[in-house]
């Protein structure tokens, strides 16, 4: 698939279309539990979004994912909850968690968006936008986003407590632990665990969604790491960093996903469940 | 309406685990007959009673009860293994009321099939019926249980595909096939989720709605695609097909061409092609703002290419 190129700037972290000190920043409470839930908008910097925003053709919206009930929905933040300062334009917005509609896991990505089409604007410093954008005629058509913040899950998908990494020789800190590869590959990278994962996992009720999700992400990123060449179909067989963190799991005292010994046949089918071939192939329900 | 308990969710997981064939079974015999004792003793005796009083021994859900209504006569094996038109609508019809997050469980199907047999109205082998195959569920059965010993590893075989069967049809298997189980294996909860898109489009572009309800279920009927992509995609791969507006525009578009002249792998290379121009839109627009007609305009172009390029 050809990436579209935006023919407008879009505010976000790691694009380039924005000078520093203009910033899009979204900060969210509490998604854990049920009922409305609070995100706070935060656009900072004199430039194009704030202005479309205080011309009435830009708000600050979010999407809620439920895939798995087939659910995609943008609810826009009301207008009348904009704050405005000197350098800062700042918004709350509400959002239901529990519906008739949808049920966890439900991801949100909070953005700026176009509500109408703007007229033709010729782009100049005073957007706050780059070099590269300056003197630009650009046209904004309606439901565009123009600035992206970051996405957010009901339940911690953990992703960003979970990293595995090439490791470096020497001790390891707490919280990480060596996963051999590939043995004849010579090398090995860790397993670092936030202390929460552990905390969490550590907890007799609600650890399973936590991980489902931190084993899913680990499977993925070890194949990955381990086999960036898609071809190798088995890949999935190597799983020698679910092993250590069963093993390592279990040296804790931790529940596990396998109470016994660690198969990975079993794990894999739990928590990877698309790495396995559905059935067999020549089952015609497949067909 | 009748109130409808569900049985828990992690105990059906759990069964669905213990009953899935593991690649590496054959090192461990053991497991093996566990699973497929667990299996039999379901359809011991191939009667009512003893499958009722294998799933009434399951956990329920506490203080949840979903309201529901069952069909007023008994339903046929194919009628349960390949619905016709007919009985895809009637169990939408029947079910409507039913939200979207209670459609998506494998428990309420489950839960739900567990008493249409309570009530006489299927029997428990036609769970095990092979779609579109000739074989009934019993005999299907039968003869998987009856195989000899000297036949065994044919037998084991045979006894893995009815428990695929199986448990496809209780509600999906999402520990194997994924979320998207739910949308395409369990015949019920399939027609339920084509019936809801169903109402979605025509809300949103029919007119004359009983004609146009008609086309649309003769659309997603087809085998294959255009069903299993748009089911697959919104789960799996691309969420923004699961805007109503998309979706509706999505299927409206497909309505109007001639895809359903086409066969099913050009369906599906069609389908996959579409979804995947409707994708690069979706990098920089927020389609789920739009309006159907709106994103039907907006998307018209890539589908026309998409059908052109696989005609």
């Amino acid at each position: 698939m050809t990436p579209v190129i935006a023919d407008y700037p879009i505010l976000a972290e790691n694009k380039l279309d924005y000078v520093a000190g203009n910033k899009y920043t979204v900060e969210a409470h509490d998604f854990g539990q049920s009922g409305t839930k609070q995100i706070q908008h935060r656009l900072e910097g004199q430039n194009l979004v704030r202005d479309l925003i205080r011309e009435g053709s830009a708000a600050f919206a979010c999407v809620v994912v439920a895939a798995e009930c087939a659910y995609r929905h943008i609810e826009v933040a009301d207008a009348a909850n904009l704050n405005w300062s000197e350098q800062t334009v700042s918004c709350e917005q509400s959002l239901a968690l529990q519906t008739d509609e949808y049920a966890a896991p439900v991801v949100f990505q909070a953005f700026v968006v176009t509500t109408s089409q703007a007229d033709t604007i010729c782009l100049s410093e005073q957007h706050g936008v780059s070099q590269l954008w300056r003197e630009a005629d650009i046209l904004i058509p309606c439901a565009a986003k123009i600035a992206l913040g970051p996405y957010f899950a009901s339940q911690p998908t953990l992703q960003s407590i979970l990293k595995i990494q090439l490791a470096e020789e020497g001790e390891l800190p707490e919280g990480c632990f060596e996963v051999f590869a590939v043995p004849e590959s010579g090398f090995y990278f860790s397993v670092k665990v936030d202390p929460f994962l552990f905390k969490t996992l550590q907890e007799p009720k609600g650890a399973t969604a936590h991980r489902d999700s931190i084993f899913c992400f680990a499977l993925t990123q070890g194949l990955e790491l381990l086999h960036g060449d898609r071809e190798y179909r088995d890949g999935w067989k190597n799983y020698q960093h679910l092993r250590a963190l069963h093993q390592e799991l279990k040296r804790r005292k931790a529940p596990t996903w396998d109470e016994e010994e660690f198969r990975a046949n079993r794990a894999v089918a739990l928590l990877k469940p698309h790495v396995i071939e559905p059935f067999d192939p020549n089952d015609s329900i497949l067909e | 309406m009748e109130q409808l308990q569900l049985i828990d969710s992690v105990a059906l997981s759990q069964m669905r685990q213990q009953l899935i064939k593991e690649r590496d079974e054959t090192n461990s015999r053991n497991r093996l007959h566990r699973r497929q004792g667990k299996f039999s003793q379901m359809f011991l005796a191939r009667s009512n009673q003893t499958f009722l009083e294998y799933f009434d021994g399951f956990s329920k859900v506490a203080d949840f009860h979903i309201e529901v209504t069952y069909p007023t006569q008994q339903r046929t094996e194919k009628e349960v293994s390949e619905p016709p038109l007919s009985t895809e609508k009637d169990t939408f019809k029947r079910l409507a009321h039913i939200p979207p997050r209670v459609a998506a469980m494998p428990s309420f199907w489950a839960s739900y099939q567990v008493e249409l047999v309570r009530r006489g109205l299927i029997e428990p082998s036609y769970l095990i019926a092979r779609p579109g195959g000739s074989e009934s569920g019993r005999k299907r059965l039968e003869r998987s249980m009856n195989a000899t010993k000297r036949r065994e590893k044919a037998k084991m075989t045979e006894l893995d595909a009815c428990i695929r069967t199986f448990i496809r049809q209780f509600g999906g298997i999402p520990e194997v096939r994924g979320k998207v189980s739910i949308f395409q294996d369990c015949r019920l909860s399939r027609s339920w989720w084509r019936g809801y898109f169903i109402a979605r489009v025509t809300g949103d572009f029919g007119k004359n709605v009983e004609d146009y309800e008609q086309q649309l279920w003769d659309l997603l009927r087809l085998s294959t695609a255009p069903w299993d992509e748009l089911a697959s995609y919104g789960i799996r791969k691309l969420t923004s097909m699961n805007y109503r507006s998309v979706r509706s525009a999505f299927v409206e578009s497909l309505r109007l061409s001639d895809i359903a002249k086409r066969s099913s792998e050009q369906r599906r290379n069609n389908c996959q092609n579409s979804i995947e121009g409707i994708g690069v839109i979706t990098a920089n627009t927020a389609l789920g703002l739009l309006s159907s007609d709106d994103v039907l305009r907006l998307i018209t172009p890539y589908i026309d290419r998409a059908l052109v390029a696989h005609e």
